[in-house]
């Protein structure tokens, strides 16, 4: 099961890839290689995570979010800071 | 005609508006007097430092206000910028020799006899008395300020000295049309090392209005916090947002508990306004075409947005604006332009204030190809005017195929075509063959190739015969600005991806074949 935090990340990345049945979107898949993100995508999935979380995205240098590549390092990199989950 | 950069060193601006830099690791804030201020006691620390007129100065960096402050120190010198990005050169002494730089202020790691970290520039202005300034210098129109580089292409990158006149040319016609002015906050936040980004700093000296600055992972975080006027961007940049956008509507509407159904007008204005922030009065694109859809989405959001043309070579040519906008068009030409169409409708663009009449720095022959000695710029695209003077881009002139059977096909519109289904990306057509089209497509998400497929049959029935697309490649991995396959401008890279993927688009069994 993933995470309250984990759920959140995928709820978001599901938002933007309406096409994609749920069950083939998952923790690990690469957000550029597999779901085809462009970096802006990328950028703003994690900000409207962040949004969502209550985690301020300057709690992120810009080469932490350029390193994020799967759900999961998101989740990972935003529960160190979230306050709160929905 | 005015010089905009003439008037900027004129004096320090009223106080009142501001210059806000928004970065990850902080928002830094300054009232414009101040940064002239500032500006002038870098010039003279920069001076005492063995600069002076016609000296050029590197700066490779993110955006930050001490780029900003270089900038304007440079033109209070009559020294001259060399705008360089982050990962496309190496801050190292070669660099310093091959342009010619004395110095070289950059944020990467790099050591070496005059590199300097642009961190230091805040001791150099607080190492002058505040209040000291460099003695008043004048710009001639024909001459340079700064050299620019051409991004996005393989090989190595052109520099083009870019002349005062053609600044000054660009931001008058771009004040008579949009009327920059106090309350305005114009939001750049694609690299300074671009010219044209720098001009709304410029334009905010000039005009008094806000400017804020930002760069590319923080511009979606900080839109709403700035709740800017303008938005300078690039297609690449309000397709994203789109995507976006419309996501944030499907979820309102299902939290809200609506019926099942794509977003309507008004959610998709409440998500758009989210993202944007209220204040927007319009949005600018250029730098690549941009799709029919995605500047409709925006209308319909109640988001203006003006699409223009213009190359590095020629500044910015035609611009719609709110006096005067065409859907499909580009706008109608600058006061300061004039556009020449040849018999097969190339254009040409003759400046009255050419950014130059040729490159600093580019492979023989590069320069007599583009530019010719009065200054008229080959542009290889194709266009037209209709009865109204407004201009139409119809796509390059390089990427029309003639096929065995004499018939012209420009392959921009077949791309647009293939482009319209939400599974696809971006679309990039070759001609392996002398009368085979086969397309490479970056998906928009995880490869789906029976959508791909549904709209090759889509996009080849909508086209002529002669436009039928043979097979479409799906590429291994996304079209990027990390892989060079998207220029900085998020604009494909023809020649990269050609190359890519030459095996394969000349392998007959390779791809999605047509029915």
């Amino acid at each position: 099961m993933p995470t309250e935090i984990e759920a959140l990340v995928l709820e978001h990345l599901e938002r933007v890839l309406p096409e994609v049945p749920p069950e083939g979107i998952g923790l690990d898949g690469d957000l550029v290689a597999d779901y085809g993100l462009s970096s802006l995508n990328r950028v703003l999935l994690l900000t409207s995570v962040c949004a969502a979380a209550d985690v301020d995205l300057g709690a992120f240098t810009a080469e932490q979010v350029a390193a994020l590549s799967t759900p999961r390092e998101v989740a990972d990199a935003l529960a160190g800071h979230a306050q709160k989950v929905g | 005609m005015e010089s905009v950069v003439g008037r900027i060193l004129e004096g320090a601006p009223p106080r009142g508006a501001s210059l806000r830099v928004v970065r990850l690791d902080g928002t830094v804030t300054v009232d414009l007097a101040d940064l002239y201020e500032q500006s002038g006691r870098l010039a003279v620390a920069l001076a005492e430092l063995g600069v002076g007129p016609g000296d050029r100065i590197g700066i490779m960096a993110a955006n930050c206000v001490e780029w900003v402050l270089l900038d304007l120190a440079a033109l209070r010198l009559k020294a001259v910028t060399a705008g360089l990005e982050p990962g496309k050169f190496a801050a190292d002494p070669a660099l310093l020799e091959r342009y010619g730089l004395s110095l070289l202020f950059t944020d990467q790691p790099a050591d070496g006899p005059h590199i300097v970290q642009i961190r230091r520039v805040r001791r150099l202005v607080e190492s002058v008395v505040a209040g000291t300034a460099p003695a008043p210098v004048r710009w001639e129109p024909d001459e340079a300020s700064t050299i620019k580089f051409t991004s996005g292409s393989t090989g190595e990158p052109k520099g083009l000295a870019a002349t005062v006149g053609s600044i000054d040319s660009s931001l008058n016609d771009v004040q008579e049309m949009f009327g920059h002015g106090p309350g305005d906050d114009l939001f750049v936040f694609l690299p300074l090392s671009l010219l044209q980004q720098r001009y709304w700093i410029y334009s905010a000296l000039r005009h008094h209005h806000d400017v804020t600055v930002s760069v590319y992972e923080a511009a979606f975080y900080a839109l709403p916090r700035t709740r800017p006027t303008v938005v300078m961007g690039v297609p690449g940049f309000y397709e994203s947002a789109k995507t976006h956008i419309e996501a944030t509507a499907r979820a309102a509407r299902k939290k809200a508990g609506r019926p099942a159904g794509p977003p309507d007008e008004e959610e998709l204005r409440a998500a758009a306004c989210a993202l944007f922030g209220e204040r927007i009065r319009y949005l600018w694109t250029g730098s690549a075409p941009a799709a029919p859809p995605m500047l409709r989405f925006y209308t319909g959001c109640e988001l203006p947005i003006y699409e223009g043309y213009g190359l590095n070579e020629t500044c910015i040519v035609s611009k719609n604006h709110p006096g005067a906008w065409r859907e499909g068009s580009v706008g109608q030409v600058l006061p300061g332009k004039k556009v020449l169409l040849d018999e097969n409708g190339v254009v040409s663009v003759r400046p009255d204030y050419p950014v130059n009449i040729r490159y600093e720095y580019c492979a023989p022959g590069d320069s007599e190809r583009i530019f010719s000695p009065d200054g008229t710029v080959r542009t290889g695209d194709l266009g037209r005017i209709d009865e109204d003077g407004f201009l139409y881009i119809l796509g390059r002139a390089d990427d029309v195929i003639v096929l065995a059977n004499g018939r012209k096909v420009i392959v921009r519109p077949i791309e647009e075509r293939m482009r319209q289904s939400p599974a696809i990306g971006e679309c990039v057509v070759f001609c392996p063959a002398e009368s085979v089209l086969v397309a490479v497509v970056s998906p928009a998400g995880p490869a789906d190739p029976a959508a791909i497929a549904r709209q090759l049959a889509e996009a080849n029935a909508a086209g002529r015969a002669d436009e039928r697309i043979s097979r479409v490649l799906i590429a291994d991995e996304p079209f990027g600005t990390a892989n060079g396959l998207l220029s900085a401008q998020f604009k494909p890279a023809r020649k990269a991806i050609l190359e890519l993927y030459r095996d394969r688009l000349k392998d007959n069994k390779e791809g999605i074949h047509a029915d």
